[in-house]
């Protein structure tokens, strides 16, 4: 089922291209919160299923085009990410490695990424699988791992690159740099994440591009590491890492489109106040550093004189 | 006021708010009863957001209420999870003569947080050579706080706690996965409390001083007013980064020349003017041991640790 928020917060299932209204079934409890009410539907997801099947089935639906969606998870506890966790096509692999990112920074699909003032080499999108957490999960074992995902969705790890001097730590937490979306596709229709492709292009120009099976340290060895330092609780968001070949600036007007088959498709639009201006193009010096292990992304790049 | 949140003995006992006196604990849920089917974490944040209105009646319960011994409650920690946790990075001078650095800061798993009397337990991982203890003076945030500026950096300001922020070390006292910061957001690695001392009774959050004892040998002694970046621009700094809510908090960084090891068995305590003291245990799996009292390795900034490798 692919699970998503709407207009006022109601929850919906998508039917091909109609949202199905379920919000009956949920039944909100009073003083709920959208992240709660998603919480909710997800530690309740094996006897709110009959419910959901038979809305599927007879419920009449909108069209999608005609609803406002909302992040499916409006306001995770924690966002977790790993770093530096794909091949990069030629099978790298280096030491596990994961970070936190801001809650506060999730983006609603078609919102805007608004760049902050600070001074940075580049803004880069990094389109992630995302796993949103099903089960508390703490020492989990690689043989149970997918276990304890509720299901997936589209992220993307907007970036922020500075040079080494500014020290920044929160480059990657700035409100707004956390797109997700457009729905939680549950476990059942992603039998196989690994099979998955992720896709991103910006104003229809092709970017990022890769096959999930690139990822160096599976997804099951992604959650058994991170849950060996810390519980991940039912909403929390995995983001699982990208293949650095293909990213690229986001800058002021721009739109940005993720998609993930077997998911669906993002779409976000991107502001800058002070219209700093890149090559608008794949950042090929970032792609080569990573893969050659050279250097982080970003930091050869500067915006335009 | 200095505000809790407490147990009553026995099982099954429900959270609740407190008022910490001179004489013991004062319960103040008969002011906040539409609290009581609230998770802990939420009736903070509604008290931070209702001080002003509930302020004269929680500081009548005081006043008539006869307090309860504090060996009869349990106390909690203050905000048991809160949204965010930011954590500064290196932010006192520490007796060094040295160009400023610019501020930084981290997040710090929110999930880790252990209150009065608990327990941190050290991860089964070997990589990290060892845990140290740094303790911190923390910000408790009124929001939403977003883009507020230095010169109004009281409005955002709730109140003043304490923070552990334990930390695993990669080699020296870098954390552990040096960048990633992950070595500090281990379950239980975030002690907070003993209480959340409002903002009106600590007029400059920059003149406290922080203690911390490891089975009663003194470790970290320092003063606030080391502080390289002040309350004020940590507000700014974060707020312009993120929006902060109700409930999230700031550490405002250790000084390091205090640092030590934890290691299993062991009775710590922090105690911060004005906020008040706290015990924590700990407990290794492994039983791990390193050589106690304060850390003097190459990249110590302890004035004896300096002294002896030839520096001023």
């Amino acid at each position: 089922m692919k699970i998503v928020l709407f207009n006022d917060y109601r929850v919906g299932l998508l039917r091909d291209d109609q949202v199905v209204d379920v919000s009956d079934v949920v039944k909100p409890v009073a003083g709920s919160t959208p992240q709660s009410t998603i919480e909710g539907l997800i530690t309740n997801f094996q006897s709110l299923k009959a419910g959901f099947q038979g809305a599927l089935d007879k419920g009449s639906g909108v069209p999608l085009s005609s609803v406002q969606l909302h992040a499916p998870v409006p306001k995770p506890g924690k966002i977790v990410c790993m770093g530096g966790n794909f091949g990069e096509g030629v099978g790298k692999k280096g030491e596990m490695w994961g970070f936190l990112k801001s809650p506060e920074a999730v983006l609603d699909p078609g919102g805007t990424v608004v760049l902050p003032p600070h001074d940075a080499n580049i803004f880069h999108h990094e389109a992630e699988l995302v796993a949103v957490m099903g089960h508390t999960a703490k020492h989990v074992k690689k043989e149970d791992a997918l276990k304890s995902v509720f299901g997936y969705t589209c992220g993307v790890d907007v970036s922020g690159r500075f040079p080494p001097s500014a020290r920044q730590q929160f480059a990657k937490s700035f409100d707004t740099f956390a797109p997700i979306g457009p729905c939680i596709a549950t476990w059942e229709d992603v039998p196989d994440p690994h099979a998955l492709h992720v896709r991103l292009w910006v104003d229809g120009q092709p970017r990022q591009d890769y096959p999930m099976n690139d990822i160096a340290h599976s997804i099951e060895e992604s959650i058994e590491w991170m849950t060996n330092i810390l519980t991940l609780q039912p909403g929390d968001l995995f983001f699982l890492g990208t293949n650095h070949q293909g990213i690229g600036p986001l800058q002021d007007g721009e739109h940005a489109e993720i998609e993930i088959d077997g998911i669906g498709r993002l779409g976000f639009n991107v502001s800058d106040p002070l219209k700093r201006r890149w090559p608008k193009q794949i950042d090929q010096d970032s792609a080569d550093d990573v893969r050659l292990g050279k250097g982080g992304p970003g930091m050869r790049a500067r915006p335009l004189a | 006021m200095r505000l809790a949140l407490f147990q009553r003995p026995g099982t099954g006992q429900a959270i609740g708010p407190g008022a910490l006196t001179d004489g013991g604990l004062v319960d103040l849920s008969p002011a906040t009863a539409r609290l009581r089917a609230f998770p802990p974490q939420a009736q903070m944040q509604w008290i931070i957001d209702h001080f002003e209105q509930l302020r004269s009646s929680f500081e009548k319960l005081v006043a008539d209420r006869l307090p309860i011994p504090f060996d009869t409650v349990r106390l909690r920690p203050p905000l048991p999870r809160p949204g965010k946790i930011l954590c500064c990075i290196g932010n006192y001078w520490e007796h060094a003569q040295r160009d400023p650095r610019p501020l930084n800061m981290f997040l710090k798993n929110p999930d880790a947080v252990i209150g009065p009397g608990d327990t941190v337990v050290l991860p089964e991982f070997t990589d990290p050579w060892v845990f140290q203890h740094e303790a911190e003076l923390a910000i408790v945030i009124r929001g939403p706080a977003k883009r507020v500026a230095q010169a109004d950096w009281r409005k955002a300001v709730f109140g003043y706690t304490g923070i552990v922020d334990v930390s695993a070390r990669g080699q020296g006292r870098s954390t552990w996965r040096q960048g990633s910061w992950m070595g500090k957001s281990f379950d239980t690695f975030a002690p907070i409390g003993p209480c959340i001392t409002t903002a009106d009774e600590i007029e400059d959050p920059n003149t406290l001083w922080v203690k911390f004892w490891n089975n009663g040998d003194l470790r970290h002694d320092y003063v606030t007013d080391d502080m390289e970046h002040r309350v004020p621009e940590l507000i700014e700094f974060a707020t312009t980064i993120m929006t902060l809510s109700s409930g999230d908090v700031i550490a405002c960084g250790t000084n390091h020349e205090g640092l030590g090891p934890l290691q299993d068995g062991e009775l710590c305590e922090i105690e911060i003017e004005k906020i008040g003291r706290m015990a924590i245990r700990v407990h290794d799996p492994l039983k791990r041991e390193w050589e106690r009292g304060i850390y003097l390795g190459a990249d110590s900034t302890n004035p004896e640790a300096r002294r002896a490798r030839g520096e001023a």
